[in-house]
């Protein structure tokens, strides 16, 4: 879906020109980051996923966190040297840690995933709160997913710089807990692909806000909560894990939770325990698409499930 | 004119063994012996896509959704496919709905079952120019109504059988082709296995869900109970193959040759599926929302599974190798390299040749990746079935979609393969099943051996033509329908990605 019909050939341009300028940390603006809001799930579109979770280098998207795994020549000689190494590192006890931030590299995974994040505000705000847990957002569009790495980048930059003076600074991202290294984006199709960058049980949360409603019946397939895709969910959360969903849509709402209740291996949370939830808060505040919402004085629907244990 | 292959095989042991095969719309049952015509059934035309509608309305929608139809399937694996279900669950809000932005649900346009010429208009303006079949009547087309699958139903004395353009899975009494009863399929059928002691079909779709259907029992009652189209599991990406399999490690795997499946109630049992997007994906049954694992290491789509007697998993798909894997623990033991024994078989006149050929097999389509690789053979695998070679022990046959020859591959004590030779055939393999220690084959091109059989009880197995056709009516493929009939034939390799997509479509 990225060739729309005709691009405004000017607004084109500035755009190119404003990614790339240098804007000094400075965090980046939503209008040269615009694409329509819809992606088809179903077609291939042109991503890049790792084989299995094994093979997946999170180092580009948490830096602080993880070591390269892959030399820039990525040849077949290179791969075995590079799996050697790997298993002398995994074999020592303390591993080596990032030269700037002072975190223990190799030594997390990411256990909470947004998906389809858009601009990027739930991770933003989940990152103070849960400053030591790895929060991975997702976007099948490829501008949105350029702006939220712009942001993260930004954001860390001014973080860092807040840091190295000492002072609280003015910035957004002064001395925040976490200093936004432990969020990341990455652009991929979360219906297909998340069995390639979760192994089973990994994650504790998932974030569905705001999906797509497809309304068409024959596009019910479409919908990110659907009675087989749940199982998938199933599989990569732990059991305990929760997966959080709002919508400002009222059939949508009722039904992703028409079929999470339906599914053995979830149920829902209570009202209390949900609204004491600070996700939730988060979540129905913080996202961007929840922010518009509220402007358009619209009303959200929140519904959570837990994954029970799965039957012996 | 040449004779349509045979595109579907199946057979039936016991003492009065049968041959089934498929040629375009007719399934022949034939006595293996003679050769003589036992029976034969022809699958009924399809109903028109985009059937007539009384109102203006749903006859435009219905023509839009067969201009989306053939992009679709052949780009992203059948979102559109014939929603016809679909479509007539959904109550008249929705359908109005359908055209409209979520954003815009406020906004006029008011959801009218009458055909308003106004509405109409404002709804083609809103599409602008994105579809390009919006004026005028397309008449509908009649597609042959192809068999897909064939299945031998043990114990019931029933032969499931898929249709590809009515969507339909039927159940024909093994010797006289009589239906004996039939379901509507959701979507077109990609692959269909036995399972819980061969008293249920599990189907796979091209949009990647999986249902259910359980054969009523010989007794006679046929409780229309709800196992009739349940619906399993689903991948987000069109299922191209499932077997079944279960967790002891003495073989009770009844995989789509529908071979055996006795495997005792202590047993866990397993759904294996495999898609278009390199998963193969191992599933609880019956606790289908329970994933076991995902075997996951292959790098293009995955055509074929096989769960051998010694419980090893074999894949197959648009990879230069086949894996072994232990599905139980989703552990990739072995990668077969197949690719240097495949050119290895060809000189480099001959391999070029092959080559071009394979590229005629889906005109209507396009590659838009690798045409600098011009000697270079397009992987996939058409099939994969073991058999009893004798003395020998087991042995796996894989077959190559338009490749004229098969692998023979040993299977080592501990589960892996090991090449042993390869098997030069009449013609590209379309079709083939396996029975006991004989293969049975349906090849493209040579009309003097519509079937061919090879026994692997020989030393040196190699094809002997047993079938040329003379007992049945067939199927002639006139000149100017060759393309259309390859490309109903030849399904594999169009599995690739950036393969997909109309000529018009970039």
């Amino acid at each position: 879906m990225e060739n729309s019909p005709v691009p405004n050939p000017t607004k084109r341009q500035k755009r190119i020109d404003y990614r790339n300028a240098d804007h000094h940390d400075a965090l980046p603006q939503k209008k040269y980051y615009r694409q329509r809001a819809h992606a088809n799930p179903f077609s291939d579109h042109r991503l890049s996923y790792p084989v299995s979770p094994d093979e997946m280098d999170w180092s580009d998207y948490f830096p602080a966190y993880f070591s390269k795994k892959r030399k820039l020549d990525d040849t077949a000689a290179d791969a075995k040297e590079d799996e050697a190494e790997e298993g002398d590192t995994s074999a020592a006890s303390d591993r080596p840690a990032n030269p700037v931030t002072g975190i223990p590299l190799d030594t997390k995974k990411v256990e909470i995933a947004d998906i389809g994040c858009g601009f990027g505000g739930l991770l933003i705000s989940l990152a103070p709160t849960f400053p030591e847990t790895l929060i991975l957002g997702m976007e099948i569009r490829t501008q949105v997913t350029a702006y939220v790495q712009d942001r993260i980048t930004a954001l860390r930059n001014q973080s860092l710089a807040a840091k190295k003076e000492g002072t609280d600074g003015d910035g957004e991202a002064a001395a925040v807990p976490g200093g936004y290294q432990n969020i990341g984006i990455i652009r991929g199709n979360a219906m297909k692909f998340l069995p390639n960058f979760f192994e089973r049980h990994q994650l504790s949360k998932m974030f569905f806000c705001f999906p797509d409603p497809h309304f068409k019946a024959r596009k019910h397939k479409a919908r990110i909560i659907s009675p087989t895709l749940l199982a998938e969910y199933a599989y990569i959360l732990r059991p305990g894990g929760i997966i959080y969903t709002i919508t400002d849509v009222e059939d949508l709402h009722l039904w992703m939770a028409k079929h999470l209740e339906e599914h053995p291996m979830f149920e829902r949370l209570g009202e209390q325990e949900q609204e004491e939830d600070v996700c939730v808060k988060i979540m129905r505040t913080d996202t961007e698409e929840g922010k518009k919402v509220a402007r358009n004085k619209g009303s959200k629907w929140v519904a959570c499930f837990r994954r029970v244990e799965e039957p012996v | 004119m040449p004779r349509h292959p045979v595109q579907a095989l199946a057979v039936a042991p016991g003492p009065t063994p049968r041959i089934y095969a498929a040629l375009a719309e007719t399934v022949y049952c034939l006595s293996p012996s003679t050769f003589e015509l036992v029976s034969q059934w022809t699958a009924p035309a399809a109903p028109l896509q985009g059937k007539p509608q009384p109102l203006k309305q749903d006859t435009k929608e219905n023509e839009e959704e067969e201009a989306d139809e053939e992009e679709e399937v052949a780009e992203e694996g059948a979102t559109a496919e014939a929603a016809d279900v679909v479509m007539t669950e959904a109550s008249a809000p929705v359908v109005g709905k359908r055209k409209r932005s979520p954003s815009a649900s406020n906004d006029a346009a008011p959801v009218n079952p009458e055909p308003a010429p106004t509405a109409d208009k404002s709804k083609k303006t809103k599409r602008g120019g994105k579809k390009k079949k919006n004026t005028g009547v397309i008449p509908p087309k009649a597609y042959p109504n192809y068999i897909g699958h064939m299945l031998l139903v043990p114990g019931r004395n029933v032969l499931a059988v898929t249709t590809l353009e009515d969507k339909t899975l039927r159940l024909l009494s093994q010797d006289t082709l009589q239906v004996v009863k039939e379901w509507t399929l959701h979507k077109r059928p990609s692959s269909i296995a036995l399972i819980d002691n061969d008293s249920t079909i599990v189907v796979g779709d091209k949009f990647g869900d999986v249902y259910s259907f359980t054969i009523p029992p010989p007794s006679g009652a046929l409780p229309e109970d709800s196992a009739d189209n349940k619906l399993l599991l689903g991948h987000v990406s069109m299922l191209t193959t499932l077997t079944t399999a279960s967790s002891s490690s003495s073989s009770s795997s009844s995989s789509s040759d529908g071979s055996n499946g006795h495997g005792t109630a202590k047993h866990k049992k397993y759904i294996i599926t495999a898609d278009r997007d390199e998963h193969v994906r191992v599933t609880n049954h019956p606790l289908t929302h329970v994933i076991h694992g995902f075997c996951l290491g292959h790098t293009q789509f995955v055509s074929r599974l096989l769960v051998t007697s010694s419980n090893r998993l074999i894949s197959g798909g648009g990879d230069d190798w086949l894996g072994v894997w232990d599905w139980q623990n989703t552990n990739l033991l072995q990668t077969v390299e197949v690719r240097s024994i495949l050119e290895g078989l060809f000189s480099e006149s001959e391999l070029k040749h092959l080559v071009e050929k394979m590229k005629t097999y889906n005109r209507r389509r396009r590659r838009r990746e690798d045409e600098d690789e011009e000697n270079s053979l397009s992987i996939g695998v058409n099939n994969i079935l073991e058999v009893e070679a004798g003395g020998r022990g087991k042995e796996v046959v894989v077959i190559f979609e338009g490749v004229p020859a098969i692998l023979r591959f040993k299977c080592n004590s501990d589960g892996g393969l090991e090449y042993i030779s390869s098997i030069p055939t009449p013609g590209p393999v379309l079709s083939s099943t396996s029975d006991g220690a004989k293969v049975y084959i349906g090849c493209d091109g040579d009309s003097e051996s519509l079937i061919c059989c090879i026994d692997f009880t020989n030393d040196q197995p190699s094809v002997e033509k047993i079938f040329n056709g003379h007992s049945i009516e067939g199927v002639e493929v006139e000149e100017g329908e060759v393309d259309a009939v390859n490309e109903r034939l030849y399904t594999v390799e169009v599995l690739r990605k950036g393969f997909g997509g109309m000529l018009e479509d970039d």
